[in-house]
């Protein structure tokens, strides 16, 4: 397992727009190899969350030290835009980070690793079609390939079940399971989610966001769906 | 065009000839990104922008030549024709970048991008006939650059849209791939660290200096069809980004070598005919993809 270390600290903040706070009194340290899951109602503040955790919301007060630099984060893939004809292929390379002087070069070493990260997530005969003739079970595979490509210590992923069909769900979630066990480089994963059932078998801990609140809960992973949702308010539905 | 000697017809018209290729093979990949992007209004408005920067240079010029003596000392001494075209690519630069940053805030407002793009080129409609209107000169060059009249560019106009187009083209090529992330996805830009507003800064400054030029040699009319019809074209068959801009670039090419062909066959202006040859493009690409997906 890929060390304990603290990957990030969260000191006092509050997250929101404008004078506006969404969530404040948010103190959270998040170490290597964590499996959380992100819950609470609609509009609760959980992408926001996410989002301040990523560094591309800055905290109204308090702070969120990253202590590694390997971040990689899957976003919901309907914020990505269809009128970009990027290949499989292509989308899963963006996820490598080298540059030189601006210049990203697809050497052979980035090739092959997006070839990897494709094969992991079951895509790798879907490499030269493009992202957007994709199913979104596929599409949201093909996003986790591409996240995974720089190998992060903390992967943040914003409701990759979303809009997917049962299986595709499955298979998400098996993925996050194989990296979670994986024996030496298992990153902390954070998941946003909107249903309970899907992340309890999987998620050690829950980050309950609610009335402007973030209180992280352990789970028992094998409770009854309907003991969680009575723990955590009819979560299911959030 | 069969009753011209071929030599005296590259003699007379080489430049423009020369002109009309490049500016279909590297503008189109310009165009790409603003189609990309969402953007692709932005590609018969910047030109306006620049058109209506061109028309306001000449309205000042006899200002400017009073005020600004050192240029006119310049002018005087050198050779005029050199020197009056880095002054209506500085105007067309000054509007077109101008415009571009103060569409670009307002987008990021969120203030209804496309209607501020659209108020911007109604502006710049206005401001361009006005203008012109200012000076008879003025009046009778801008009537020439808006009907697309591209064959009498000179061999130093030719050398400036060469450079200008070549540093476009490396930039592009070097740069594609940071460009079309922190285009598609900033949120991911951002988390590997990419300062997002210099890399916005910088396709803003390719793509208006891409305009101002073009604008001043190949005019506005050709300007606006290779900027949208040819990656419109090259989206709806192009399965990568790769593809994407080799298909914009061979698109403008053919709809260049095209026009020049139907222009010099049927004695038509070379920019319309141009722009035209590029929207025929569409329904060829729509049947290609049609045919394409039945074979999958």
């Amino acid at each position: 397992m890929r060390d304990k270390r603290s990957l990030l600290s969260v000191r006092g903040a509050a997250f929101g727009f404008g004078t506006t706070r969404i969530l404040q009194g948010i103190d959270l340290e998040i170490c290597g190899g964590q499996a959380l899951g992100i819950l609470g109602p609609n509009g609760a503040g959980k992408t926001t969350l996410l989002r301040g955790l990523l560094g591309l919301r800055k905290p109204m007060v308090g702070a969120v030290e990253r202590h590694t630099k390997s971040v990689a984060y899957v976003p919901q893939q309907d914020r990505l835009s269809p009128e970009w004809p990027l290949s499989t292929f292509e989308l899963v390379c963006m996820g490598s980070a080298r540059s030189r002087f601006g210049v990203r070069w697809h050497t052979r070493s980035v090739r092959e690793a997006a070839e990897r990260k494709l094969d992991l997530v079951g895509l790798l005969h879907k490499r030269a079609e493009s992202f957007a003739d994709l199913s979104g079970g596929q599409r949201q595979r093909a996003l986790i390939a591409r996240a995974l490509m720089c190998g992060p210590d903390l992967l943040l992923l914003d409701e990759p079940t979303s809009g997917v069909d049962r299986p595709s769900q499955a298979k998400i979630m098996g993925i996050l399971g194989e990296l979670g066990t994986a024996s030496d480089s298992a990153p902390a994963i954070l998941l946003v989610a909107h249903q309970l059932d899907l992340i309890a078998g999987w998620a050690k801990e829950i980050l309950w966001v609610a009335d402007g609140r973030v209180d992280r809960r352990c789970v028992d992973t094998s409770d009854s769906t309907e003991k969680l949702e009575g723990l955590f308010g009819g979560a299911s539905h959030g | 065009m069969g009753d011209f000697p071929l030599d005296l017809l590259w003699e007379l018209f080489g430049n423009s000839i020369l002109a009309a290729l490049l500016a279909g093979l590297v503008v189109p990949i310009v165009g790409a990104y603003l189609l990309a992007r969402g953007t692709g209004f932005y590609g018969v408005t910047l030109p306006q922008l620049a058109a209506a920067g061109i028309a306001f240079g000449f309205a000042i010029l006899a200002w400017w030549q009073e005020n600004m003596t050192w240029l006119v000392d310049a002018i005087e001494h050198g050779d005029e024709a050199h020197l009056a075209l880095p002054y209506h690519i500085l105007w067309a630069s000054v509007f077109c970048l101008g415009g571009l940053i103060l569409m670009a805030r307002t987008s990021k407002s969120g203030k209804g991008e496309a209607g501020h793009v659209a108020a911007t080129f109604a502006i710049a409609s206005a401001l361009t006939i006005l203008f012109a209107h200012m000076s008879p000169m003025g009046e009778v060059f801008v009537h020439g650059l808006l009907r697309g009249e591209i064959l009498a560019i000179d061999g130093h106009e030719l050398e400036i849209l060469v450079i200008a187009l070549g540093a476009v083209a490396v930039l592009l090529a070097l740069f594609r791939r940071s460009l079309t992330l922190v285009s598609f996805d900033p949120e991911l830009a951002k988390v590997q660290g990419m300062r997002l507003g210099s890399w916005e800064y910088f396709h803003l400054v390719i793509v208006g200096g891409t305009v101002s030029v073009c604008v001043m040699t190949i005019g506005p009319t050709v300007l606006f069809g290779l900027l949208v019809l040819p990656p419109l074209a090259a989206r709806s068959l192009a399965g990568s980004m790769t593809g994407y801009f080799l298909l914009s670039s061979l698109a403008g090419l053919i709809s260049s070598a095209g026009g020049i062909w139907v222009s010099f066959e049927y004695d038509l202006p070379l920019g319309p005919c141009l722009v035209l040859v590029a929207a025929l493009l569409l329904p060829v690409a729509a049947i290609a993809k049609r045919a394409k997906r039945k074979l999958a």
